[in-house]
């Protein structure tokens, strides 16, 4: 051990051997968090968005656009407010994009190719990464949620489509078929139909969005950044809550089932 | 990962003694990664040849018995292990040293760890692959080959793992045998909810054919319960505030002192 080791350990008030136990606590809690990070991320994405991102051709300008970034930083701000809380540690939303982006790969390709026999051009799924690491950056300087939630919702969702962008577009190309014109995504799934997802019931691009001049996307754009900024702080106050410590005392029958005397719990 | 305790109280016996053992969590992991791969499998062997029907003699043999087996068989193994962990309960918690307390918080930990990865399986794998069944699938059941894997199979199991998770904590260790730790209740109670909630979520499914859309409303409740999980930040906030405490009993004040 070296001086300046002794030096860490006398700071941190810790001996070798309980910095020893206090790095293998660290090494646990972050696979506890990890998992957790990845279980939440996804369920509230699956139920909530999940729709727009299974299949290439849901992909649209209006709704994909919009409720992909409102969806995910619900989660990626919840755990940002509990990691910047718990740890001081600014990776909360990277953390999430990430380990999202591990999850959906393994589900898209075991569940969707490997039981469905879709292939992955029809299911390659969206990320968020980069408004991700754009709001980290930004706790990371200001230190602040609520410049955090103003810039960084903002920058979120301004950066999904066009970061997703370099993915899809080649989906996006449009293609003549039987006479009609068509994305080469569409095309796709003409050729792998869905019996859950019949077309007549297809939630994209409805109403009159696509007349504005052909600006649709940058309409979808902008208003969810105007939700993301408040999702943004909604979901902080939610995460930076869940952080709270709060117990309630158990009753004098309950605590004597494990030999306590009421007055001797309280102590 | 094993680290090992030497003593420098005299509440703790002197032999050196395991702070955390992985052996058991890294069981428990392979047991579940076991059990899921499994089904997995076996899906892929019947779920589209035998379970399109529900009406078929081969659905009743090959899901509808999977159904029946697994079901007891999980709250079975999980009612051994709840009454296992209430009734070797410590009687005496108030007297333990620092140095078994440090331990059971170690344990908690690894009973977290078993509990979340029970939980991911649930939120990522089979989710997903029950989104994968219904946007394929016109569903004839309740009873999918998807959802008895992922609603009775994979469900049940984490809620197992998660009432295990709060009696050992309840039973074993003072801070929360004193007091109702709210963020526990809620990691374990919140998520363990979703399987009543497949009551609400089936008996809307017999008047609306929804799965194509899996975001309806019908499906809502699923994630609601699903954030509930992020309130483990309060219970690790719990247990690191004592376990911090606990490191100090065995960090000698001449280590503190000397540069």
């Amino acid at each position: 051990m070296t001086e300046n080791d002794r030096e860490v350990l006398r700071v941190a008030g810790l001996s070798g051997d309980t910095a020893r136990w206090s790095r293998t606590f660290d090494y646990l809690i972050i696979v506890v968090a990890a998992f957790l990070v990845l279980a939440v991320t996804y369920i509230n994405f699956l139920l909530l968005a999940g729709d727009w991102d299974f299949f290439t051709d849901f992909k649209d300008r209006q709704y994909w656009v919009v409720i992909y970034p409102i969806v995910q930083i619900m989660m990626a701000a919840a755990f940002q407010a509990v990691f910047w809380t718990l740890f001081r540690l600014p990776f909360g939303a990277t953390a999430s994009a990430f380990l999202f982006g591990l999850g959906v790969w393994l589900v898209r390709y075991h569940s969707w190719m490997g039981m469905a026999h879709f292939p992955l051009t029809l299911v390659v799924p969206g990320t968020f990464m980069v408004g991700a690491m754009i709001l980290d950056g930004i706790l990371t300087v200001s230190r602040a949620w609520l410049v955090t939630g103003l810039f960084g919702g903002t920058l979120f969702g301004i950066t999904f489509y066009a970061s997703n962008w370099i993915v899809f577009a080649p989906y996006f190309q449009p293609v003549e078929n039987m006479g009609q014109l068509s994305s080469l995504a569409d095309v796709i799934g003409y050729v792998f139909p869905r019996a859950g997802t019949p077309e007549y019931i297809r939630i994209i691009e409805r109403g009159t969005l696509r007349t504005f001049s052909d600006s649709s996307t940058w309409v979808s754009v902008f208003f969810s950044c105007f939700i993301c900024i408040f999702m943004y702080m909604l979901w902080w106050l939610i995460g930076a809550f869940a952080c709270k410590a709060a117990s309630v005392p158990t009753g004098d029958r309950f605590k004597l089932l494990f030999g306590m005397k009421p007055a001797e719990a309280t102590k | 990962m094993s680290v090992q305790v030497a003593s420098t109280t005299g509440k703790d016996p002197q032999k050196p003694a395991r702070v955390f053992n992985i052996l058991p969590v890294a069981i428990a992991w392979g047991v579940m990664l076991a059990f899921y791969v499994s089904l997995r499998l076996y899906q892929q062997a019947f779920a589209f040849k035998f379970g399109l029907d529900s009406t078929s003699p081969d659905f009743e043999i090959y899901w509808k018995a999977l159904f029946k087996i697994e079901v007891p068989a999980i709250f079975g193994i999980g009612a051994v292990i709840w009454a296992y962990l209430w009734f070797t309960r410590d009687r005496r918690i108030n007297d333990i040293s620092p140095g078994t307390e440090l331990k059971r918080y170690f344990t908690l930990i690894g009973w977290f760890l078993v509990y979340t990865f029970s939980f991911l399986w649930v939120a990522n794998f089979f989710g997903e692959g029950d989104a994968t069944w219904h946007q394929t699938v016109i569903r004839d059941t309740a009873l999918t080959p998807s959802h008895i894997v992922l609603f009775y199979a994979c469900i049940p199991t984490y809620i197992v793992v998660g009432v295990g998770t709060l009696i050992y904590a309840t039973t074993r260790i003072p801070a929360f045998a004193k007091s109702y730790s709210v963020p526990l209740l809620m990691v374990v109670v919140g998520p363990g909810l979703i399987l009543p909630n497949l009551g609400y979520n089936e008996w809307g499914h017999a008047f609306w054919f929804t799965e194509e859309t899996f975001s309806h409303p019908l499906h809502w409740g699923f994630p609601v319960l699903g954030w509930t999980a992020l309130a483990i930040g309060g219970v690790l906030l719990q247990v690191m505030r004592r376990v911090s405490e606990l490191f100090k009993v065995f960090t000698p004040a001449a280590s503190l002192t000397a540069k």
